[in-house]
């Protein structure tokens, strides 16, 4: 996801931590290991 | 974790020595429990206080073809519920407040016989609890990234942009605030994994039993 949203619609790298952020705290979506993944976008 | 809240009738400080309060369970239903005092109550006997005695009340009530007070309650009976001039609501919901206040729904006051004055007591339930739920929704994100619509893109355009980021990858020099990540990552991906392991394996010696 985040490479087509960076690749093909080249959205800065700030909307992608919002968007990989807005995931972490999604309704229905669990992120394998999401702790690994808040500390790669922090 | 959750919260459930027991509600004091003003009532219960003022007119009456009944010790119950009035607890609210996910499902919506309400349950009173004694809090003190055993006796205070009329409708309630020692005996039927006595927790130990509930499986034999059951029993009892099987055998006399009659039903168990946890059936008549909806299964939430544990030898203390009281089932008086309780109703239960579908469901209600209060926003809090900056200052931290909020409001009980008129239905929740007229159904527990609020006043002004009653006393609410907040109680930690952790076997009710529910998880939490996520704040966002995927069209919330689509929203956020893309504010104007989402501009279409044909299935070569999508995969010309993957061959892209692939060649980058592939050819981007490592930098040292990337391999730190990736290190930073690593570790703590092998901490959880030595964690797991070792709290599977209970008989595994560590470092301080061989000593």
């Amino acid at each position: 996801m985040i490479w087509v949203l960076d690749s093909v619609f080249a959205l800065p790298h700030k909307q992608l931590a919002t968007a990989v952020d807005m995931l972490l705290n999604h309704r229905n979506l669990v992120l394998q290991d999401p702790e690994v993944v808040a500390a790669l976008v922090r | 974790m959750g919260y459930y809240t027991s509600a004091l009738s003003p009532f219960y400080y003022e007119k009456y020595d009944r010790a119950y309060s009035l607890d609210i369970d996910r499902l919506g239903l309400v349950r009173a429990a004694r809090r003190s005092d055993p006796h205070g109550c009329r409708s309630w006997s020692p005996s039927s206080w006595d927790p130990r005695n509930q499986f034999r009340h059951a029993l009892c009530a099987r055998m006399a073809g009659r039903s168990t007070m946890t059936e008549r309650t909806g299964g939430f009976a544990r030898g203390s519920i009281y089932h008086g001039n309780i109703a239960t609501w579908r469901s209600a919901s209060s926003k809090l407040t900056a200052q931290g206040q909020i409001s009980v729904p008129a239905e929740v006051r007229r159904k527990l016989g609020l006043a002004p004055g009653s006393v609410i007591e907040w109680e930690e339930d952790v076997a009710c609890g529910r998880p939490p739920r996520g704040a966002h929704s995927s069209e919330e994100i689509h929203a956020v990234l893309f504010p104007d619509g989402a501009p279409r893109k044909s299935l070569g355009e999508l995969k010309a942009g993957l061959r892209r980021a692939v060649a980058k990858a592939a050819c981007a020099p490592l930098t040292l605030t990337s391999s730190f990540a990736f290190l930073r990552a690593t570790i703590h991906r092998t901490n959880c994994a030595a964690e797991a392991f070792v709290a599977k394996a209970p008989g595994f010696p560590t470092s301080s039993s061989s000593r």
